[in-house]
């Protein structure tokens, strides 16, 4: 028996390997690499376009640039309005992931680990945001609390970026609890801790990293959010999406670049973040995970 | 996350009740969810039904008024229509550039993560900023005019920008990690000792591909697709920024209805009307699309 499956292990794996090698003629894998090598430069473009653009010395944007300049950066510095939409988008992202991980990460535990009715309604309902058009979003929330008298602005953005951040949390935290190391409560159960203990002395600093890339998604989400949040913002609480998009429609200049690269930078450190997390929690796992 | 004390007693008389454990750890976010998603949309549905009187003050008297507008005037069945030719514009443009590169990534003998990372990394970027970014790269003085004049492609700017065509574009931009990774995943999941049995039985590789590959990555076509016209059929940004006059789309029209037209019940029907529609279409596509077991019976 065991020298059996060894030699089926064995042309198993020759066959995948040469499975793999074999599925592609020489055409078809140039077809396949030119059409891959198109898309990535496809996907980057746009943000390439970006950064070079922000170095434009003039008002009106052209292409190829008459020369480089840090002009606009130094322009952005003294744009009020965009520096208050800026910390509003940031703080906003902030603590709309945080509202979003103390009220998700629970949901996920009673998603993955139990059964209760309704789970699969709930379920659903959990991803809804994700999918459903932000446009719909936007507008039912605006008709709620505008039906309640509440004026627009911070609460509408707050109740609004936690229902669209939700998914994220759910989806990212759920990932890791279902291959999660049961026994490792059990000892802590056997061992006398009551299950409040046990959730915080060992469930969570196990999945304290996958909260983490979570709220950190939420944000980014929050960050960039524009379609449901312009039903819901007034000009004072103007997140930075908000001021770009007038700035785009209204009066384009390169300092839209500017505040382009800032974002794009944002969202770089955000993943960057989100990698090194989940390194430390794979090299976490040495205990016997 | 629970907020009760912990005495041993009540713990152990939680164990043996899973729905109050679910009551307890659930109960926030589908509050929040019934709460500001479930109940604002059945408010939304009962706007479509309220009356609208000029200058933004509403009637609370039942018409169907609202909805016979809709049909009766052809401009917002056109938008409708284009909406989904749009959305299926875009999922065609993204399925035919995606399926190539998932099934490139998902057969590399190296593996690929930091590929399939690299598709990410765009994703999580401001979708605005990229929008705009194909402004400046399709506008008459923008970044491909210049390429392809300097190419001697081209000996005039052609006209990219606030056309149709531009907002495929942009669509389709945003759309490939949607379309990419679920086609990457399927077929990354499909056993290859499948198809080397086809070309062991006489296939070669294109036909091992039509008959084993292609109709088992299915799933993974049908997941991106369904996600990708959505996204399109309802997109604000791309139409708003990339198409000029006369190329809003349904998101458009509602937000103008709300922000602009203060007429909250047409745009509340609207928003219904265009609902109802896109889920009846992905419901017929995904039913027509099981068809594709006539491939035979798939796991």
């Amino acid at each position: 028996m065991g020298h059996v499956s060894k030699v089926s292990l064995l042309t198993n794996r020759t066959a995948a390997a040469q499975g793999r090698r074999r599925l592609s003629l020489p055409v078809s894998g140039w077809f396949l690499r030119g059409v891959t090598i198109f898309v990535y430069g496809f996907l980057y473009l746009p943000i390439v376009v970006v950064v070079i653009m922000s170095f434009h010395p003039e008002v009106y944007l052209t292409f190829p640039l008459p020369s480089y300049s840090l002009r606009w950066y130094e322009e952005l510095l003294h744009d009020e309005l965009m520096i208050r939409a800026m910390f509003n988008s940031l703080w906003l992202g902030g603590l709309t992931a945080l509202l979003s991980a103390v009220i998700g990460t629970p949901c996920a535990l009673g998603l993955v680990r139990l059964d209760f009715p309704g789970k699969r309604l709930v379920n659903t309902f959990v991803l809804a945001p994700m999918i459903i058009p932000q446009i719909i979003t936007g507008i039912s929330l605006l008709i709620l609390l505008n039906a309640i008298h509440i004026p627009r602005g911070y609460p509408y953005l707050i109740i609004g970026h936690v229902l669209l951040t939700l998914p994220y949390i759910v989806v990212t935290v759920s990932s890791q609890l279902y291959g999660f190391p049961r026994e490792l409560e059990e000892a802590a159960l056997s061992l006398g801790a009551n299950e409040l203990q046990t959730f915080f002395e060992v469930t969570l600093p196990l999945i304290a990293p996958s909260i983490f890339a979570g709220m950190l998604f939420a944000f980014t989400v929050s960050f960039q959010e524009f379609v449901a949040t312009q039903m819901w913002a007034t000009p004072s609480t103007y997140t930075l999406p908000i001021r770009i998009f007038g700035r785009i429609r209204d009066a384009l200049t390169p300092e839209v670049n500017v505040v382009g690269v800032l974002t794009i930078a944002v969202s770089f450190g955000v993943v960057a973040l989100v990698q090194i997390i989940f390194r430390r929690g794979k090299r976490g796992n040495v205990y016997g995970v | 996350m629970t907020t009760i004390a912990a005495r041993p007693s009540p713990m152990q008389w939680l164990r043996g009740q899973p729905l109050v454990r679910g009551v307890l750890l659930v109960g926030p976010a589908a509050t929040w969810l019934l709460l500001f998603l479930v109940v604002p949309f059945v408010l939304v549905l009962l706007y479509s039904f309220w009356t609208y009187r000029l200058g933004g003050v509403m009637e609370f008297t039942l018409t169907l008024e609202n909805y016979a507008r809709f049909f009766s005037q052809p401009v917002y069945s056109r938008i409708l229509w284009h909406s989904f030719s749009v959305g299926l514009q875009t999922t065609a443009l993204a399925l035919a550039l995606s399926y190539p590169t998932a099934y490139y990534l998902a057969r590399r003998p190296s593996g690929s993560h930091i590929l399939i990372f690299l598709i990410l990394v765009p994703f999580w970027t401001s979708y605005l900023i990229r929008i705009f970014s194909w402004m400046l790269i399709l506008m008459e003085r923008g970044v491909l005019n210049s390429i392809l004049l300097g190419l001697g492609i081209t000996s005039q700017p052609i006209r990219l920008l606030f056309t149709p065509l531009a907002v495929v574009i942009g669509m389709t931009y945003s759309a490939l990690p949607f379309m990419i990774l679920p086609i990457y995943s399927v077929i990354r999941g499909i056993n290859p000792d499948l198809v080397q049995a086809a070309k062991t039985l006489g296939a070669n590789d294109l036909q091992a591909f039509v008959e084993v590959t292609l109709p088992l990555s299915m799933p993974g076509v049908m997941a991106g697709s369904v996600i990708v016209f959505i996204q399109g059929a309802g997109n604000f940004l791309a139409p708003a920024i990339l198409g000029g006059t006369g190329a809003d789309l349904m998101a458009n029209v509602i937000a103008n209805r709300f922000l602009d037209a203060f007429n909250w019940p047409f745009g509340s029907a609207l928003s219904i009307i265009f609902l109802v529609a896109m889920m009846a279409f992905v419901l017929v596509v995904r039913k027509w699309a099981a068809l594709e077991s006539i491939y035979g019976p798939r796991k």
